[in-house]
């Protein structure tokens, strides 16, 4: 593993920085003028406040439906009383209709009353939903974001990109030819086989700065980074160091934009971190 | 044989592959469907033809056009040698020839041991391939002959 960094050249710095720029511009497409970005800022926050009301305004209804149901005052009285059995031997016909009539009616009570109490399964969710976002800290940052995470750092045609270990399965050094599969985008490297499985060998360059025109199959790769456990790999030259980065060191996407893969950008590092798990979906949904 | 086994075996066949070499991968197909594999011969050009025919030869006194795989594959095109091969198949209940680069033997392959590929791009000769699966510590690229060309494509030749 390769710890020196990328030769630097004019040209390239060019390129990388109209890279990040674009990437910062996707970002934060709101960042024109700052009345604007007083009117988006706030409307979000009003919007989750009334969420959050109104789901704890539906939770204190639900928690209140599931209250006890007093039977209303004309109500018949229940079977078991006394007076309400049917004594067979002495009493006419239509006496013991009559009285079937009046028992009949506390049993339809009994049958109905379930319905009212399923809310009570509800009341808690809504609850737990409500606490979620109240407790986090980085409504923008994914869950495995909130503290403090290490990310792996890695070179691709002179683009920083870092991904979060959690999100690793291998680091790979390329030690044979790819297989290549007919038919493929050209993003799409071909298979690299490693221990009787099958991994798919993504060009990074390719796919995530298609209008840069990098080849990484021209260029040369050494590296291939196995997105979670699945099938699917990064390509890439170089692979730094990992670092530790703070939830607030990053520059959290605030909305979706034509880069479902961004998670966010690290200017300390000049890098964007990836969302793997976007990426893994963009990949399986171009696979469907 | 056990019960067990005997069931194992049922849901997951065993199948038989013939393997043959384009642009140095391996390729499978389907032994069912190869009735033969013969080495080189002059192949006459059929004027007015689509591109992916490289002509036709004298099979025992049949016609069987023969198709340029490497052309249908979107592979470069290379020189015949020594070790090319023409395949006779039959599918869509038609015998076809596919030249290759050459043939090199018949695997045993579990149904279970065919790997699905990522369906990635809108390219038709994605759907050419089955599935792939790992042989002799190398990868074997599964093809689905019925595939390899539309119906009108093999109702075209018929025309031959």
């Amino acid at each position: 593993m390769s710890v020196s960094g990328p030769p630097k050249s004019v040209k390239v710095d060019v390129v990388v920085q109209d890279y990040m720029d674009s990437l910062l511009a996707d970002l934060f497409p709101e960042i024109q003028d700052e009345a604007e970005v007083l009117a988006v800022t706030t409307v979000p926050e009003v919007t989750t406040q009334t969420v959050v009301k109104e789901k704890e305004e539906a939770t204190s209804s639900a928690v209140a439906m599931t209250q006890p149901l007093s039977p209303p005052p004309d109500a018949p009285q229940p079977l078991k009383q006394p007076q309400n059995t049917i004594e067979l031997a002495s009493t006419p016909v239509e006496e013991v209709i009559a009285q079937v009539a009046e028992v009949a009616s506390p049993i339809k009570l009994s049958i109905e009353a379930p319905e009212v109490v399923s809310p009570k399964i509800i009341a808690p969710e809504i609850v737990a939903a409500t606490e979620l976002i109240e407790e986090r800290a980085y409504p923008s940052a994914p869950v495995w974001a909130q503290q403090a995470f290490d990310v792996l750092l890695f070179d691709v045609c002179g683009l920083k990109l870092a991904v979060c270990m959690e999100s690793l399965g291998r680091i790979i050094k390329i030690e044979q030819e790819l297989n290549q599969l007919i038919g493929r985008p050209a993003w799409f490297m071909g298979a690299y086989s490693e221990n009787e499985q099958s991994l798919y060998v993504v060009d990074t360059a390719k796919f995530i700065m298609p209008e840069k025109g990098y080849d990484l199959a021209e260029q040369g790769f050494e590296f291939i980074i196995q997105l979670q456990r699945s099938n699917w790999s990064l390509a890439c030259k170089e692979v730094y160091s990992t670092v530790r980065l703070l939830p607030d060191q990053v520059k959290w996407r605030s909305s979706e934009g034509k880069r479902p893969w961004l998670a966010g950008t690290v200017i300390e590092h000049m890098c964007a971190l990836i969302h793997v798990d976007s990426l893994v979906d963009l990949l399986k949904s171009e696979n469907a | 044989m056990s019960t067990y086994e005997a069931k194992g075996v049922a849901d997951d066949p065993v199948l038989q592959w013939v393997t043959f070499r384009l642009d140095n991968e391996s390729y499978g197909i389907n032994v069912m469907q190869v009735q033969e594999v013969l080495r080189y011969s002059e192949i006459a050009p059929v004027p007015g033809a689509p591109t992916y025919v490289l002509g036709i030869i004298n099979l025992r006194g049949n016609v069987v056009t023969v198709i340029d795989t490497r052309l249908r594959f979107g592979l470069s095109q290379t020189e015949t040698s020594d070790q090319t091969r023409i395949v006779i198949i039959e599918t869509e209940n038609q015998v076809v020839g596919i030249l290759v680069d050459s043939v090199a033997e018949v695997v045993y392959l579990r149904q279970s041991e065919i790997e699905t590929t990522p369906n990635v791009g809108n390219d038709e000769t994605a759907k050419f391939i089955q599935g792939v699966c790992h042989k002799n510590d190398e990868l074997l690229i599964l093809v689905d002959l019925e595939k390899m060309m539309s119906d009108e494509e093999w109702a075209e030749l018929n025309d031959f």
